[in-house]
Order: C-alpha cells, then sequence, then structure tokens
C-alpha cells in the first residue's frame, strides 16, 4: 500500500492496486463520526460501442442507467435499501456520462456495510422479469426530468452541439430505448465495463486503514471476477463543427426565457489537461464570474438578468457552457465573445483565483464526501492522485495564462433560445 | 465541543468551541412572526443586504473582499418555522491557521458592515443594487411553475387551508413585489433589525472570551424584546371525505399531493413519535408507501411522506401516470388505514429509530446543522441533542397506532400532466 502525504491539507491518502486490477484509495480521516465509500466503474452512458467476440456490439441508449437500477437486484429477493436502513446507512447509485458510482454513507457498521457493498457489485442478478418490472420505474423518472425545461434546453443544445458522441443522448435514454433492453443486454454491459480492473474504491472518513484493506480484500464476490482483458471501445470520431449555430424553442412551462451556449474547442496539442483547466476555471473566473462585473454589466444593458458557466474535458475538446436568463441570445453571445477576446486581465487577479482556489482546496478536504469525490475526480479525469495540489496551483503563472487565453479559439459556438409558448 | 450562551438582551450570543472543523461558522437569525405580506419583502431584504453594502458598494467589489477573506462565503437564507418567518445571514471562513491572522476580525467586522451599513443614499436602497435584486427575486418567485412537484405540494396546503401559515411558501408573491421601493424596503429593514428576536451564534476554534469582545465591538443591535410568540398551528376543522382537487398543467408526469391533518398532539408525541409515524408509511425505501406503490406496483419513480410538526400536518407526494390516479389514491389510503389497524411490526420501528437517531449522530459533522440544533432547543423548546435520541429509543409500537388514529386524510390534490 503507497502512502500519498496530500501537501498542507493534514491528511494522507492511502492507494492499493488489487491483483484482479481494481484501484482502492482509503482517506482515514481525524476528527469525523462518518464514512463515505464510493464503488465507481468507468462505464457511463457515452460508453455504447464496443468490439465483444469479434464484432462490434452497438448497446442500447440509457442502459449503462438501467444496469445501475439493476445492480441492486438480488437472488434471494432481498431488499438492498432495507438492508442499509437497519444501520441507519444512506445508500444510492448515480449514473453520470463518464461514469457509474454505488455509495455509501453513514456512521455505523463500516465492515459489514462496504462487504455488503462490494459483492452486490461483483454479483449481477438479470433476469427477464426482473428486467421487464424495472422498465415501468425508469420509464417514470424519465418523464419526471422531460418536463424539466431545463432539461429540454441542455438535450436541445447537446443535439445542435455534437455529431456522433454519445454524450448528446440522455443519460437515461428514451422510452423505446429502455423497453427495447434484454437480460442478455445486460449481461454483456456488466461482463465488460464492470471488470475490476476498470472500477475504483474509494472510503474516506472515520475507519481503522488496515481493518478496511482487508474486508475488501478478502471478499469472495470480487476475488471470484478474473477477466482483465482488455476493453476495446468503437468511438467515431467527433467533428470540430457545431451541427446548429442558432436556434429558438418554445416551452409551456417556462416564464423567464432561457439562453444555452456551447464553446467547443480543440485542445488535441495540450500536455498538461489538468494544469490546462486550471487556467480555463481562473479565466472563466476572472471574465464571467462575481468578481467580474459581468452579470451587472449584462443586466444593466437587458442582455440578461443571471448568467452562469462551466467547463468540461471531452476527449480532445475542451467544451464551455453558458447558461443564462434573459431575452437576448445574440446580444449576449456577443458580449461573451468580446470578454474572451478583449477583455484586460491582470496578474492581481490570477493572484486572487489562486487564493480562492487553495480555500477550495481546504474546505473540500474538511468533508468525507468531498475529499472523497475530489480524489477519485482526478484519478477519472486524469489518472493521477496529486500529493500537493496546492504547489500545483501556486506554480499557475501570468505569463503562461495570457498565451492560453490568447491561443483561446471560440469562433466555434451553439445557441438555444428557450421562450414562454404562449 | 464547549457551548457557552449570554443574553445581551437586544441579542442572544451562542458560542460552540471545538477543533473539529478546517472552518469557523457563523449564524444570525433574525425571527418574527409570519405575515404573508412580509415574506417577499423579507426574502429581498436578505438579498440586498448581502449583494452589496456602503463600504463594498457594488457585486463586484463584494466579492473582491470576500475572495480577498481567503473566499470567505456570506449568504442569506429565509424560511418559515411554525409561524415564525426568518431572515437568516449565514458566513463561513478558513481558520487562521490556513489563512491570515486576525482573520476572525476581519470576518466579524465585514459582517457588521452588511447587517448595520446597508448600501443605503437618501433614505432609499440604492437604485441599480435594488432593480438588480428585484429582477432576480421576480426569476425566483416564477420559478415555481418549473418545479411542478413543489407546485403540487404548494397549492395542496393553499386548498387545505389558506388563512393557515402552513399555506405560505417561501418562493415569494408577485403582487407583493410589485409594492416594494427602495425606499419602503428600507424602512422595512429598519423594522427588522429594531423588531427581531435576533440570535447570534459562532462556532470553531475559538473562545466565548475572543468573540464576545469582538462581537460587542462590532454588532450594535438596539431590539425591543419580542415576547415569546406560539408557534403551533391547530387546525379549526377536519374533512370527514378528503377535499378532491385536479388541476390541469402542460406537463408529461402527474404530480400528487395528499395532505393529512393532525389533531392537537403533546410535545413527546410531536417531537418523537410523529417522526416515527412519518418515516414507517413513508420515510425511504424501506417503508410502506414505497414497497407498495413503487416496488411492488411500480407506479412511481419517487413517493414519500413528510411530517411538519409545527403545522400539525402530514403530507405525501408522488409523481405518477394519470391514467394510475385512482389505482395509486386507493393504495396510498390503504397504507395509511393500516397504520391505524398497527399494521407494522416492531422491526419497521427499529429500523424508522435506527434512521432518526443516524440523522441525529450526523449533526455533528456539519457545522450549520450543529448551530441549527442549538437553536432549535432555545427557540423550539426541543429537547438537546442526547435526550432527543434516548426519548427517541422510548417510542413504542402503541405511541404509534395511538398517533396513527389522530392523522386524518383532508385534501388530495393533483397536478394532472399529460395522459
Amino acid at each position: 500500500m503507497k502512502e500519498i502525504v496530500l501537501n498542507n491539507l493534514d491528511q494522507s491518502v492511502f492507494v492499493e492496486n488489487l491483483d484482479n486490477g481494481l484501484k482502492v484509495i482509503l482517506i482515514p480521516m481525524k476528527n469525523k463520526g462518518n464514512y463515505y465509500a464510493n464503488y465507481t466503474s468507468k462505464y457511463g452512458s457515452i460508453n455504447l460501442n464496443f468490439k465483444c467476440n469479434g464484432k462490434t456490439y452497438k448497446s442500447p441508449k440509457g442502459i449503462a442507467h438501467f444496469l445501475e437500477h439493476k445492480m441492486f437486484e438480488q437472488p434471494d429477493g432481498g431488499d438492498v435499501f432495507d438492508y442499509y436502513s437497519k444501520t441507519g446507512t444512506e445508500c444510492n447509485a448515480g449514473t453520470s456520462y463518464k461514469k457509474t458510482s454505488y455509495y455509501i454513507y453513514g456512521i455505523n457498521n463500516l465492515k459489514e456495510n462496504l462487504d455488503y457493498l462490494i459483492t452486490l457489485v461483483n454479483s449481477p442478478y438479470f433476469t427477464d422479469e426482473n428486467v421487464e418490472k424495472e422498465k415501468g420505474i425508469i420509464v417514470q423518472e424519465l418523464k419526471m426530468y422531460a418536463d424539466d425545461p431545463d432539461w429540454i434546453l441542455s438535450e436541445t443544445l447537446k443535439k445542435a452541439t455534437y455529431k456522433n458522441h454519445p454524450i448528446k443522448y440522455d443519460i437515461g435514454g428514451y422510452e423505446d430505448t429502455v423497453n427495447s433492453i434484454t437480460k442478455d443486454d445486460l449481461y454483456k454491459c456488466y461482463n465488460e465495463f464492470y471488470k475490476p480492473s476498470n472500477m475504483v474504491l474509494v472510503v474516506s472518513g472515520n475507519f481503522d486503514l488496515y481493518e478496511i484493506l482487508d474486508v475488501i480484500k478478502n471478499n469472495e464476490a470480487l476475488n471470484s471476477r478474473k477477466d482483465k482483458s482488455e476493453i476495446i471501445e468503437v468511438k467515431e470520431k467527433e467533428p470540430l463543427e457545431i451541427l446548429k449555430q442558432y436556434q429558438e424553442i418554445l416551452n409551456p412551462s417556462v416564464t423567464v426565457p432561457k439562453i444555452n451556449i456551447n464553446f467547443k474547442i480543440s485542445i488535441k496539442d495540450c500536455k498538461d489537461k489538468n494544469l490546462y483547466m486550471l487556467y480555463i476555471s481562473a479565466l472563466l473566473s476572472i471574465l464571467f464570474g462575481n468578481v467580474s462585473s459581468f452579470n451587472e454589466d449584462m443586466f444593466k444593458k437587458g442582455y440578461a438578468s443571471y448568467v452562469d458557466c462551466n467547463r468540461m474535458l471531452l476527449d480532445d475538446l475542451l467544451i464551455i457552457e453558458f447558461y443564462a436568463e434573459g431575452e437576448k441570445p445574440k446580444e449576449l453571445l456577443n458580449e461573451i465573445i468580446k470578454r474572451f477576446k478583449d477583455e484586460k486581465i491582470t496578474e492581481e487577479e490570477l493572484n486572487r483565483f489562486k487564493k480562492v482556489s487553495i480555500s477550495s482546496n481546504v474546505i473540500n478536504s474538511d468533508k468525507s464526501q468531498n475529499i472523497a469525490e475530489c480524489i477519485l475526480s482526478d484519478y477519472l479525469n486524469f489518472n493521477t492522485i496529486y500529493e500537493d495540489r496546492i504547489g500545483i496551483i501556486k506554480s499557475m503563472n501570468f505569463e503562461e495564462f495570457k498565451k492560453i487565453r490568447n491561443e483561446l479559439n471560440v469562433d466555434n459556438n451553439a445557441t438555444v433560445f428557450m421562450k414562454k409558448e404562449e | 465541543m464547549n457551548y457557552w450562551k449570554e443574553d445581551f438582551l437586544s441579542y442572544k450570543l451562542h458560542v460552540i468551541s471545538t477543533k473539529k472543523f478546517k472552518t469557523t461558522s457563523i449564524k444570525i437569525v433574525f425571527s418574527a412572526p409570519v405575515v404573508k405580506e412580509e415574506i417577499t419583502f423579507k426574502n429581498f431584504l436578505a438579498d440586498m443586504l448581502t449583494y452589496s453594502c456602503k463600504k463594498y458598494n457594488t457585486e463586484k467589489k463584494m466579492s473582491i473582499a470576500l475572495q480577498d477573506l481567503y473566499a470567505m462565503n456570506i449568504f442569506p437564507r429565509c424560511y418559515r418555522v411554525g409561524k415564525l418567518y426568518n431572515m437568516e445571514i449565514g458566513a463561513s471562513f478558513l481558520n487562521e491557521r490556513y489563512t491570515d491572522e486576525g482573520i476572525l476580525n476581519d470576518a466579524i467586522k465585514l459582517l457588521s458592515e452588511v447587517i448595520f451599513n446597508p448600501n443605503i443614499e437618501n433614505n432609499e436602497f440604492n437604485t441599480t443594487a435594488f432593480d438588480f435584486v428585484k429582477l432576480n427575486t421576480r426569476n425566483q418567485i416564477n420559478s415555481i411553475w418549473e418545479n411542478t412537484r413543489k407546485l403540487s405540494l404548494i397549492r395542496m396546503l393553499e386548498y387545505m387551508d389558506n388563512t393557515k401559515a402552513f399555506s405560505y411558501h417561501g418562493f415569494g408573491y408577485l403582487e407583493d413585489l410589485e409594492e416594494i421601493t427602495p425606499t419602503n424596503l428600507y424602512e422595512y429593514y429598519k423594522k427588522v433589525i429594531s423588531s427581531s428576536k435576533i440570535d447570534i451564534f459562532i462556532l470553531g476554534d475559538v473562545s466565548a472570551d475572543e468573540v464576545k469582545k469582538m462581537i460587542k465591538e462590532n454588532f450594535k443591535f438596539k431590539t425591543y424584546k419580542m415576547k415569546k410568540n406560539d408557534l403551533i398551528t391547530s387546525h379549526d376543522k377536519i374533512r370527514k371525505i378528503p377535499k378532491k382537487i385536479i388541476e390541469q398543467a402542460r406537463i408529461s408526469q402527474s404530480k400528487l399531493s395528499i395532505g393529512c391533518k393532525i389533531e392537537d398532539m403533546d410535545d413527546f408525541e410531536r417531537n418523537y413519535v410523529l417522526p416515527m409515524y412519518s418515516m414507517i408509511l413513508g420515510g425511504g425505501s424501506s417503508s410502506k408507501l414505497f414497497k407498495e406503490v413503487r416496488e411492488k406496483n411500480s407506479l412511481c419513480y419517487y413517493i414519500s411522506s413528510s411530517a411538519s410538526k409545527l403545522d400539525n400536518i402530514l403530507f405525501i407526494t408522488s409523481g405518477i401516470n394519470f391514467e394510475n390516479f385512482d389505482k395509486t389514491i386507493k393504495l396510498i389510503k390503504k397504507e395509511v388505514k393500516n397504520m391505524t389497524l398497527g399494521k407494522f411490526n416492531e422491526e419497521d420501528l427499529d429500523v424508522a429509530k435506527t434512521q432518526y437517531i443516524t440523522m441525529l449522530d450526523e449533526i455533528e459533522d456539519s457545522p450549520f446543522q450543529i448551530m441549527s440544533s442549538y437553536y432549535s432547543v432555545e427557540m423550539l423548546n426541543y429537547d438537546e441533542l442526547d435526550i432527543r435520541k434516548e426519548k427517541t429509543k422510548k417510542v413504542t409500537l402503541q405511541d404509534v397506532s395511538k398517533l396513527a388514529s389522530k392523522i386524518h386524510i383532508d385534501t388530495i390534490y393533483l397536478l394532472k400532466g399529460a395522459e
């Protein structure tokens, strides 16, 4: 087991790679009564097509999410939620674009609860009957989201942004694709993507390091998983071009018009994506955050009353997304582009960002769930656990910042404008 | 953890000293009886005070000042507690160990600017800031239409009894928003500062003496002493046959909300038995409603019950397809009836107790939840945490059955979606 001392955070992380390929990350914390365990597969809604027995298999959209629901099925009919309720432990799961996570959060009985979780995730049990039953529940879940104007807005923008990339599909799939799923589909995808070598287990909070490592190593269901074969995904190239630059849609529930914009940027030649994303975060904070006057300016001009932005890595693409409430999408877009290109940025502003970023790291390191998720996120995105995140932040320099800013190409963008349907 | 409290007449100061966290947290609560027409005023005021102040009179200057204090966070929160409506200013910042010396003093000074020196010019709030916050408040009020699950619940409570506090919601009301001006909002601010019951909580690696000194130097409240108010709502009548309302909306999934009125309870029933009842009936995936309506009949993705202790109300919410409306109601009524017939066992009660006590245990890992629990002792006459855990364990099956007979389905509301 390897110890990584997190610099300036009064915290260590312990890492062990098991023989079957599972990566185990343990974060014992002082002063905590609770614990958090997260068992994640690097399998999300975007992992659709892969080589199976020499042929390309195209899985039904929404299957990763369906699989997540079915993992809770047990051959003896026992109820997972029942089991965890007995000790007042919270258990839940979630599927996102790039991963599926199963987690528990509680105060008592970690050893038994963790053992149960590991067994659960390594013991698939799908039958025609239990697959059929789940369809009704999932379709209701899809309908719940389908009433949300923000969800509709986001789906429309994704379709305008991506030609081939599976991120454009809804994570849960669609009513017809969900209804088409069979138990064979589920086993196929499970066997491929739930191999221990494609998974990671993180435990943080109040626990004894060696006791918990033993529980993990001695779990029978996990030990029975021997397949370490390579996963060969079949991906279509995603062109840089946007599909639809501007569109307007109507919605009966919305009261304030909404604007959603994506910038699609190539970062093929980027060597250190982690550091690059830090600089991008700094740029967005300085140009569009509360310390800029962007919100107030857009309000005064009557373009938008609320503007928020985010950034995401997608293979060799950087996606910057803006969400705003307002009536002038084209004017807003022009203002955003103007800021990206012309707005003055100072070293003082970068230094302030660094201060804030360091604070976030310290604050996150104080909560079991937060620190586990940060470490997990670094590992999933960059295949690294950084021992000196604070040092990396401190190393950001103004020259490099200006260079990245100048080279950023924001001409490739898509806008969706949602108005109230009368 | 050490708890120290002192009454300074115009406010009470509570200091909780602990080395457990890497941050220091502060909570300032302004409490007053709820008046429906003032809800929007109070929400607006809370946002105005934290948006900018006289010293940092734009959002940008305010954000910079906060970032300079190592990303200190100041946030407003308004909410109803029984018959009270509270305005809360919360703050959190890193411990001195990770920042510069003197941060506690700087943070308290900044908070005093926010509370005592708002962005006022010529006896009215700065109009630029006012306009910005007004638009955001309007958007916030309108966002209720996008949250159809919440909307269904609010409509149900209004139909249940719109004369009672439980039918008031915290989103705010457009008709009241139109009445607010930079001038009358300033008048309202003066009223809130001088006539609310004020409690200040500080939690972190601090000593009561140093905090007391800094607060006394920086916070100059002149509040009249507020008389203790009755918090609990009693019902004038309970319908023998539930009122049923269906309203149409352009959504695909129908949102069901069922309101139950509860006859008067004693303190033990209200604080200890009622939560057990609600957990057994609909408190999560082991509950009767979840098992029956979702797992057994696949009729919904979510269904849960929630008890509102001070309102004498229990409500059940679920998202369903319209064609399953009658079937779902029938199943829910059956489960509620089963509770009165005692159709639950020791294991159900044990699970509910474990869940509830774990929830109480978890409070100790969150600074704001710890402060809230001390507030509940102060304001709502709750028992202290240890006693709450002990009394929860004492609830019996009989207690729950007896309470079940006091709970009556009163109003059934469906926000109807597509057929």
